[in-house]
C-alpha cells in the first residue's frame, strides 16, 4: 500500500476501526462481519497494525470503533488494540471515543477497561426494550440485560448513545413510545434507525413487505415529537442528542472530514477520496492496495454529496457551498420543507422525514 | 386437367360448430394426409390459431377422391375464418369456389354468424349443402337443426347431410355429395389468362406467394404474367397446388386453385382480389375484386422499449405481407414514445394481431385502448376525422359529433332476453326487432355505436348469457351522438395521454374511475397533487395525491455514503424515464392502467 499524503489542510482526523466479528449475526444486518470466527481475531489485530503504520503520526480528534461487535474482544485482545492506536497516532488532542457494544457482551471489566484508557462514549445495541420486538431481531440480549448494561454505563461515568430501530413486524406506536421512554433515563444520545430487509439477510426472507410497518411513518413522527420535549434534539436524521452529547465523529462523515479507516470493508475519506478495504477478511490480510476501491468525485458531485450531506444534519448547508443551480431546485420545492437564514438552508421536521426525494433532485444536477 | 373433375368449396360455420375437425377428417379419409400425420387440425397452421381453436388465415388444400361413378376428382378446400371480424375473409374465399358446405351444430342449431356467411354464400351464388355435425352428441336435435336452417336461413335442409366429424360417421356421404350437388367449375383453357388473387403469404425466400383460382386459361413457370391493377409483369417462377404442403405442377389450369411464386418483393404488388392475366395475351377485362377492406377498430401500439421502435415497425411491415386487413401509420405519444396507430377489422383481429408479433416476431408491445373514429361537424361546418381525443376542437365549435353505428343481431335462448337487452341498452343500444326463431329461442336485433361494442362487449355477452349467445353485426353508418372529450388535469395541467371520448351521461363515472386509478399510481411527492376530470373547463371530478410522509429510510455513515449516492442515482434515473406532466412525474403503470381502466370499469 503507498504512503498516504498526511499533510493535509485539514490537520486532524476522525479515525474509525472495523470489528468484523460477531458472536451471531444479526437477521437484518448487512454489516460486513462474521460470526464464530473468534479464532481470526488475532490476524486481524496483527493486520490493523501493520495497516495504522500508513497513518503513522496523524493526528487524531474523534475515535469510534465500530462493528461487527467491539465487545466481543477480550481484554488482552482490547489491550493489544489500544497500543496500535496509542504506538501509530497522536492522541493528545482527542475529544471523544466511542466503542460501539453489545449488551450481552459488555462486561464490567470492559467498561473499566475502557474508562481507564480514553474513551468517553459507549454506543450500546439496545434496538429495543421489548421482549417480543427482541426476539424478531434475533438479538442475544433481553430487556433486562439491556437495562442492566446501560445501568453499568451510566455508573462508569462513560456518556451512553443508544441504538433503537423501529418499523419492527408486530410493533406498535405503544411499545415504541414505551423502550423510547425507559431508554432517556440513561442514555444522552439516541440512534433511532428504521428496520430495512436488505436482500440476502435471513429477516428479508421471512417477511414480506406486507407484514412491515414499511414507511415507518409514525414510528419516526413520534420521535420527532417526543424526544425533543425531553431534550433530545434532532441534529441529524436519525440522531436525537442533549446539548453538547452530539456525535463528533459521525459528523465528521457529514461535514466531508478527513476519516482514517482501518479493518476489512472500512471506507476512509482522505482530501476527497474515498477508500474503501475489501470486505473480505482474507482479502484484507493480504493489505493489498489494487484490492482497495478508490472513488474520486469531480468537485461538482463532490459539492452535491456535501450539500446532501450536510441537509442531514440540523445545521444544514451554508448557502455560500451551495452550487447555484442546487439552491434554486432546493427553492423551488415546498417551503415547508426547509429552514432557511440567509447564511443557510436546512430542513425542517417534515424536510427530515423526505430527505430521499429532496435529494434526489439534487443528485446529477 | 378437366374441369369436369374439379371440384372447388369451403366450408361456413358458427365458430366452435366443429368446421376445422370437419376439414381434418375429409383430408384422413381421401388420404391427404395419413392419420398417423394427422396433428388434430392440421389446417390452423398458424400457432395463434390452434391454441384458440379459431381459424384465421386461409388455407387452402387439395384431396383427390375416387368418387362411385368411378372417376378420380380433384377436390379444393379453401378453409374460411370463423369469427365474426373476418366476414371479409370469408367473402375472398367465397369467391374463388363454386360451392360451400353449411355446417351447422346439431345440438346448437343455427347460430347468428351461421345466417350471416350463408347469406354472403347465397350472394356469391354458391351451391349450399347443409352439413348437421356433431350428431353423436347426446344433446343432439338434428331434426330441430333442419327445421332451423329452412326457417330461420330459408334453405331447403330436408336433405342435409348428418355426420360427426368425430366419429367419421356421415364423411363420405359428405364427399360424394361434394362430388354430385356442387358444380363443376366453368371456365375454357383457350381463353386469355385471368386467376383470381384470394390470398397471398410473403415467404422470406420465395417473396409474396400468390394464392390463385384460374378462372380461364393457364398459368405456368416461366410465363410472364401481369396484375391487372397496375401493370406490373413478373416471370412465374413456380406454380404449384397445396397437398397441403406447396407442391410444384407443370400448369395450373381453369377451375383450378393453386399458388405461383414470382419473386415479388411486396404484398402492395400482388393485392389480394386482383386478377392475374398474361403480359403477351392480356385479358381485356378483370375479374369483380373485393370491395377495398375498411378498418374499424383502431389502437396504438407501442414497443415496451423504446429502442426497440425499429423491432417493431420491422414486423408489423412483415406481418402485414401477411395480413393485408391490417392498416398502421407512425404515431408518437408523449407517454409512449414512437409506436403505430394501428387499424383492425375488429378486437379479435386486434388481438390476433398483438399476439403474432409478440410469438412470430419476439416484439413486445404497450396497446392502447381500442377506439372508434369520429365525425365531428365544426360550427363553421368543416367536417373532420377524429382520431384521439387531441383531434376533437374546442367544445364551442363543435356542431355536431358523429359515431359510427353497427346492427347487431343476437340468437339467444329466450330465457336470458332480458339481461341481454338490459347489456345492450346499457351501451346506448337502440330496439329494432326480437322474432323466436322455435320457441325456446329469440333473434334480438338492436343498432348501438360501435364504439361501446368493441370494449369487450362480446366477453359481457357470453357472461350474461352462459355462452349460450351468438352474435353477429354490420356497420350501419355514422349517425350524431351526445359525445364529450374528458381531459384530465394533473396539477392543473392538461395530461392529454389520459383523456377520453364519451358520451355525456358516462364522463362522470368514467372520469371518476379514471382519477381514482391514477391517484393509486402516481406516486406520492413532497406536494399534495390534486388530479380532476373536467369537460371543457367545467371539473367535473377531483380527487388529491397526498404529499408524501416519509421517506427516509436508513443512516449515513462512512461506509454507507457510497451506497446511498449510488441509490439516489437510481432513484434519478428511474424517475427521468417517468413523464413529466408540470412538476409531477407520472410513471408509465399509470399510462398502462390507464389503457385498462377505459376498458374494464364502466
Amino acid at each position: 500500500m503507498a504512503q498516504r499524503n498526511n499533510n493535509n489542510n485539514n490537520n486532524f482526523y476522525a479515525l474509525y476501526i472495523h470489528v468484523p466479528f460477531c458472536e451471531k449475526k444479526c437477521g437484518y444486518c448487512s454489516f460486513y462481519s462474521l460470526a464464530g470466527h473468534n479464532n481470526l481475531i488475532d490476524s486481524w489485530l496483527e493486520t490493523l497494525g501493520r495497516e495504522a503504520k500508513f497513518y503513522t503520526g496523524s493526528k487524531i480528534k474523534t475515535i469510534y470503533i465500530g462493528g461487527g461487535t467491539p465487545s466481543i474482544l477480550n481484554i488482552s485482545q482490547w489491550h493489544k488494540l489500544i497500543n496500535i492506536i496509542r504506538e501509530n497516532f497522536d492522541i493528545n488532542n482527542l475529544l471523544e471515543a466511542t466503542c460501539e457494544a453489545n449488551p450481552n457482551s459488555l462486561t464490567r471489566e470492559l467498561i473499566n477497561f475502557l474508562r481507564e484508557n480514553f474513551f468517553t462514549r459507549v454506543s450500546l445495541g439496545v434496538q429495543s426494550l421489548n421482549d417480543n420486538e427482541l426476539k424478531i431481531l434475533g438479538r442475544l440480549h433481553d430487556s433486562r440485560i439491556a437495562l442492566n448494561a446501560m445501568n453499568l454505563i451510566n455508573e462508569s461515568g462513560l456518556n451512553l448513545s443508544c441504538d433503537l430501530i423501529f418499523a419492527i413486524p408486530g410493533q406498535t406506536l405503544r411499545t415504541w413510545a414505551d423502550s423510547l421512554k425507559r431508554v432517556i433515563k440513561f442514555a444522552s444520545h439516541i440512534s433511532t434507525y428504521q428496520l430495512t430487509l436488505e436482500p440476502g439477510t435471513p429477516l428479508f426472507s421471512k417477511y414480506d413487505n406486507e407484514s412491515l410497518n414499511y414507511d415507518g411513518y409514525k414510528f419516526f413522527r413520534y420521535a420527532q415529537y417526543y424526544l425533543p420535549r425531553k431534550n433530545f434534539l434532532q441534529y441529524e436524521i436519525s440522531n436525537f442528542a442533549l446539548s453538547g452529547y452530539e456525535c463528533l465523529h459521525n459528523l465528521s462523515y457529514w461535514n466531508h472530514d478527513n476519516v482514517i479507516a482501518l479493518g476489512p470493508s472500512a471506507v476512509s475519506y482522505l482530501d476527497g477520496v474515498r477508500l474503501k478495504n475489501p470486505p473480505d477478511i482474507h482479502k484484507y490480510f493480504k493489505l493489498d492496495k489494487n484490492l482497495i476501491q478508490r472513488e474520486k468525485l469531480s468537485e461538482r458531485e463532490n459539492l452535491i454529496e456535501l450539500a446532501i450531506l450536510s441537509l442531514r444534519t440540523k445545521y444544514g448547508v451554508k448557502r455560500s457551498d451551495l452550487l447555484p443551480e442546487v439552491e434554486k431546485v432546493l427553492m423551488q420545492m415546498p417551503r415547508d420543507l426547509f429552514i432557511i437564514t440567509p447564511e443557510r438552508i436546512s430542513l425542517s421536521k417534515r424536510g427530515m422525514r423526505v430527505g430521499n426525494s429532496i435529494w434526489s433532485e439534487l443528485i446529477g444536477l | 386437367m378437366n374441369n369436369n373433375l374439379i371440384r372447388n368449396f369451403c366450408i361456413i360455420a358458427h365458430i366452435d360448430h366443429g368446421k376445422s375437425t370437419l376439414a381434418d377428417r375429409l383430408l384422413e379419409s381421401t388420404g391427404t394426409i395419413s392419420s398417423r400425420d394427422m396433428r388434430a387440425q392440421i389446417l390452423d397452421s398458424l400457432t395463434l390459431e390452434r391454441e384458440r381453436g379459431i381459424t384465421i388465415k386461409l388455407v387452402p388444400v387439395r384431396m383427390n377422391y375416387k368418387a362411385q361413378d368411378g372417376q378420380n376428382y380433384i377436390l379444393n378446400l379453401i378453409d374460411t375464418p370463423g369469427h365474426v371480424d373476418f366476414a371479409y375473409e370469408v367473402s375472398r374465399s367465397l369467391a374463388a369456389c363454386e360451392g360451400a358446405l353449411l355446417v351447422v351444430d346439431a345440438s346448437q342449431g343455427v347460430e347468428a354468424q351461421t345466417v350471416a356467411n350463408a347469406y354472403q354464400a347465397i350472394d356469391q351464388n354458391l351451391e349450399i349443402l347443409p352439413v348437421i355435425n356433431k350428431i353423436d352428441l347426446p344433446s343432439a336435435r338434428p331434426d330441430n337443426a333442419k327445421q332451423e336452417i329452412s326457417e330461420v336461413v330459408g334453405l331447403d335442409a330436408s336433405n342435409a347431410v348428418l355426420t360427426s366429424a368425430k366419429t367419421g360417421a356421415g364423411i363420405n356421404e359428405i364427399l360424394e355429395r361434394i362430388v354430385t350437388d356442387i358444380p363443376a367449375p366453368e371456365g375454357d383453357e383457350n381463353l386469355p389468362l385471368q386467376a383470381l388473387i384470394f390470398d397471398s403469404v410473403y415467404d422470406n425466400y420465395r417473396g409474396v406467394i400468390c394464392y390463385v383460382r384460374v378462372i380461364n386459361g393457364k398459368i405456368k413457370s416461366g410465363q410472364n404474367i401481369m396484375f391487372m391493377s397496375n401493370g406490373i409483369v413478373y416471370p412465374v417462377n413456380e406454380a404449384g397446388v397445396f397437398k397441403p404442403g406447396f407442391t410444384p405442377v407443370n400448369e395450373l389450369g381453369p377451375g383450378e386453385v393453386g399458388y405461383i411464386t414470382a419473386s415479388i418483393k411486396t404484398l402492395a404488388e400482388a393485392q389480394v382480389g386482383d386478377t392475374i392475366t398474361d403480359a403477351a395475351n392480356p385479358a381485356n377485362k378483370a375479374l369483380p375484386g373485393y370491395k377495398k377492406v375498411k378498418s374499424v377498430v383502431f389502437c396504438g401500439f407501442y414497443p415496451v422499449e423504446r429502442d426497440n421502435y425499429p423491432q417493431l415497425r420491422d414486423a408489423l411491415e412483415k406481418l402485414c405481407l401477411n395480413d393485408s386487413a391490417v392498416t398502421y401509420e407512425p404515431e408518437s405519444s408523449e407517454a409512449l414514445g414512437f409506436g403505430f396507430r394501428c387499424g383492425f377489422l375488429g378486437l379479435l383481429h386486434m388481438d390476433v394481431v398483438r399476439e403474432r408479433l409478440r410469438e412470430e416476431y419476439g416484439v413486445e408491445l404497450v396497446a392502447t385502448a381500442p377506439n372508434v373514429i369520429y365525425e365531428v361537424v365544426k360550427t363553421s361546418g368543416e367536417i373532420i376525422e377524429a382520431h384521439r381525443p387531441s383531434d376533437f376542437p374546442d367544445p364551442s365549435e363543435i356542431e355536431e359529433i358523429r359515431e359510427p353505428y353497427i346492427k347487431l343481431s343476437v340468437f339467444v335462448p329466450s330465457e336470458f332476453t332480458g339481461r341481454v337487452m338490459q347489456l345492450i341498452q346499457d351501451r346506448r343500444g337502440t330496439y329494432k326487432s326480437m322474432d323466436y326463431i322455435t320457441p325456446e329461442r329469440v333473434r334480438i336485433i338492436y343498432e348501438m355505436p360501435l364504439s361501446e361494442f368493441i370494449v369487450d362487449f362480446h366477453d359481457k355477452l357470453k357472461s350474461q348469457t352462459r355462452g349460450y349467445a351468438s352474435l353477429d353485426y354490420e356497420l350501419i353508418g355514422l349517425k350524431p351522438s351526445e359525445l364529450v372529450r374528458v381531459d384530465i388535469l394533473v396539477n392543473g395541467e392538461a395530461a392529454d395521454a389520459f383523456s377520453f371520448i364519451c358520451h355525456k351521461d358516462a364522463a362522470y363515472n368514467r372520469g371518476h374511475a379514471v382519477v381514482t386509478k391514477l391517484k393509486e399510481l402516481i406516486p406520492s411527492q413532497l406536494f399534495e397533487i390534486p388530479i380532476q376530470a373536467s369537460i371543457g373547463r367545467r371539473v367535473i371530478v377531483r380527487v388529491n395525491v397526498r404529499a408524501l410522509r416519509k421517506d427516509v429510510l436508513a443512516k449515513c455513515y462512512g461506509g454507507d455514503i457510497t451506497r446511498k449516492r449510488k441509490l439516489l442515482e437510481k432513484q434519478k434515473e428511474g424517475k427521468k424515464r417517468m413523464k413529466q406532466i408540470g412538476k409531477v412525474a407520472i410513471p408509465q403503470e399509470a399510462f398502462l392502467a390507464f389503457m385498462q381502466v377505459d376498458g374494464s370499469e364502466k
